[in-house]
């Protein structure tokens, strides 16, 4: 292993990457225990937290915190300029004008949240975290706090210990202001455990079929509507990279391991990944800091090399008087990425057309064409500007078996995963799954052959990403989180435009993936790219206010059947 | 039995294996309403996505042929990386 703190070149291609594919070849009867249910407290060994370069306080100044960013608003509680108390206030404030329309939160303790405040307005300041409020996803535990999943199976569960990543957070300084709807079971867009959708896209909170992205549904629209600075999600099929991607964030899913597990409710016990959802990359590098690490309690984050420097990593750099990359970077095209596809049939996702009229699919045809017009638009731009900041954009070849072996049916290889530790409550009644069952029922029928196949497909799916696609480039555009989910390598989405589509102003989204560890890359590629465009400074307006006493419109629920559920992300 | 013949079995025989495979781990589906599309989930579209699940899934893995001397049948990631290290500083 490479020395983690040369600074010569990024974590990525410091360390032998074969250390990752033996990583991933070593079946170990740990790997299978579940231990995300173990009642034990948490330990937490705490990063080194990065340098962070503090924004200018007198522009700071001039911007409302509930519209700061992380990195701003550290800036303030620094210099005691912002109290932790006045801004959890200026969030409460938001989150009761605007939650009813929004509804990103399912719990908000706001006594505990300002009694921690409290604490913290009188503490010595420790970190960019310190006094920040945060919205977390419904799926880490927190200790005396209700902690659901959107599942009738967690109903009125009070966990009796912090999960690892919270615990960390907290221990940066952060409050929780709260726990954010979700997809049930982190499946799907976030829904009431029957199917009812809740969170809207903070974009069109007037029209819930424009899908929030799930399943970190709650964490992206408490963030893209500046009610909160920054959140946290997990990932298993795209839940951190979707939402991110379809409310103009920054979400950063980082390298499997990366970040613990434990005690946050599993669901694919190889592909779960948590991480930040942020305003830009210095946020998601800030977020990543403090909870990324390893942890004994969670075997997948042992044996990593050392959290690097992330916080820096995010930080521009000028080439002469221009901005530049901090490490010189190919970026690796994938063939077809700069075409329009042909016509889409998911249409904006979150509900399918049961029964349309032909003009009316028609408009939905047309405005799908537009839709993929407008993405390929914002990608020429973005890779042109990249190439500006002195990338180099080549056009990859994909690896053999490239379809077959990130398509549908491997991808359903982790099924069985989610089904084994939920056993016990398929027994006891499977209505408690809700709208999100039948994928457990799939995963009671894969059998032992197809299951032990199907990891030897991803060992085979790892070794020809790193050998094939990564021999051609540092970073690869991506359209979809697989099969970097499925593989466990890192991914950031980040806002590279905008689309007008059915009256409203909906962002265009970037993904990019690295290789193992490559989240310094990623983080440094993107926070260039936002030191040069503005995509990620912009945000919805906030939603109309038609309720009376000060609470917005109610928006009226839909509901996801099995099949929206099966075809969304998790 | 042979995964081509996933494909070839009836919907009446593919709900008997499935509901029997459910039984056997003691889940029961009878709990649900038969047919209710308004009902957050029912027997006809759990077990229609059961058998769209077992015509698909399994033939497709199986017949991929990989080299098994070379591939692990890994889980991943694996908890064993720091004694591999230490394996190998050693």
């Amino acid at each position: 292993m490479g020395d983690p703190h040369d600074n010569g070149q990024p974590l990525d291609r410091r360390i032998d990457r074969r250390l990752f594919l033996e990583r991933m070849g070593m079946m170990t009867a740990a790997a299978a225990t579940g231990t995300a249910f173990a009642p034990r407290s948490v330990a937490a060994k705490l990063p080194v937290p990065g340098p962070l370069r503090l924004p200018d306080l007198a522009r700071v100044r001039a911007t409302e915190p509930w519209e700061m960013t992380l990195a701003e608003l550290a800036a303030l509680i620094r210099s005691r300029s912002l109290s932790p108390v006045e801004l959890l206030g200026e969030y409460l404030e938001r989150i009761r004008a605007y939650d009813g329309v929004l509804k990103a939160f399912n719990t908000v303790p706001a006594e505990d949240a300002a009694a921690a405040a409290r604490r913290l307005a009188d503490a010595p300041w420790t970190g960019p975290l310190h006094g920040i409020p945060l919205a977390i996803k419904d799926n880490y535990y927190t200790r005396g706090v209700r902690t659901t999943a959107n599942s009738h199976i967690f109903a009125g569960f009070v966990p009796d210990f912090d999960a690892t990543a919270w615990a960390r957070l907290q221990a940066a300084g952060a409050v929780l202001l709260g726990k954010t709807q979700m997809g049930p079971l982190a499946t799907s867009r976030a829904t009431t455990p029957d199917g009812e959708t809740t969170t809207v896209n903070a974009w069109a909170p007037a029209e819930p079929s424009v899908d929030p992205g799930g399943s970190s549904s709650g964490s992206a629209t408490a963030v893209a509507a500046r009610l909160a600075a920054s959140s946290t999600g997990t990932q298993t099929g795209g839940s951190i990279t979707n939402p991110s991607s379809r409310q103009g964030l920054t979400g950063l899913k980082p390298t499997m391991g990366r970040v613990s597990l434990y005690g946050i409710i599993p669901l694919t016990y190889t592909r779960d990944h948590p991480g930040p959802l942020a305003r830009d990359a210095k946020d998601a590098a800030i977020m990543l800091q403090a909870m990324a690490g390893p942890d004994a309690n969670d075997p997948r984050t042992l044996g990593h090399p050392p959290v690097p420097d992330l916080v820096t990593a995010a930080e521009p750099v000028l080439r002469g008087s221009a901005v530049g990359l901090r490490w010189p970077s190919t970026i690796g095209v994938l063939p077809g990425y700069l075409d329009v596809p042909g016509e889409e049939e998911g249409g904006f996702g979150g509900f399918r057309r049961r029964e349309e009229t032909p003009e009316e699919r028609e408009r939905r045809r047309s405005q799908a064409r537009e839709r993929a017009q407008a993405e390929v638009t914002a990608r020429r731009a973005m890779l042109s500007t990249f190439e500006s900041l002195g990338a180099r954009a080549v056009e990859i070849e994909l690896p053999q078996e490239w379809d077959l072996l990130t398509g549908g049916d491997f991808n359903n290889v982790r099924l069985p995963e989610r089904t084994e530790p939920f056993l016990p409550y398929l027994k006891e009644d499977v209505r408690l799954f809700g709208v999100s069952l039948s994928p457990w029922i799939n995963g009671l029928l894969l059998g032992g052959p197809e299951y032990l196949r199907g990891q030897r497909a991803k060992l085979l799916l790892l070794e020809r990403v790193l050998d094939g696609v990564f021999h051609q480039c540092d970073a690869v555009v991506q359209t979809a989180p697989f099969p970097f989910d499925i593989i466990g390598l890192p991914l950031i989405a980040f806002p590279i435009g905008m689309e007008r589509s059915r009256g409203f102003d909906l962002p265009v989204a970037g993904l990019f993936g690295g290789l193992p560890w490559g989240e310094e890359r990623l983080l440094s590629l993107v926070a260039a790219y936002q030191a040069v465009t503005d995509w990620h400074t912009r945000r919805p307006p906030d939603p109309e206010v038609g309720g009376g006493e000060g609470q917005a419109a109610a928006v009226p629920p839909r509901r996801l059947d099995v099949h929206d559920v099966m075809a969304e992300g998790e | 039995m042979d995964a081509r013949s996933l494909q070839e079995l009836t919907d009446e025989e593919l709900d008997a294996y499935i509901l029997t495979r459910l039984k056997a781990a003691g889940v029961d589906l009878s709990v649900l309403p038969e047919d209710d599309p308004d009902a957050p989930a029912d027997r006809r579209g759990i077990l229609a996505s059961a058998r769209r699940f077992l015509r698909n899934t399994p033939p497709a893995i199986l017949a991929w042929e990989p080299d098994v001397q070379r591939l692990a049948p890994s889980m991943y990631p694996a908890a064993l990386a720091p004694l591999l290290e230490e394996a190998r500083d050693g």
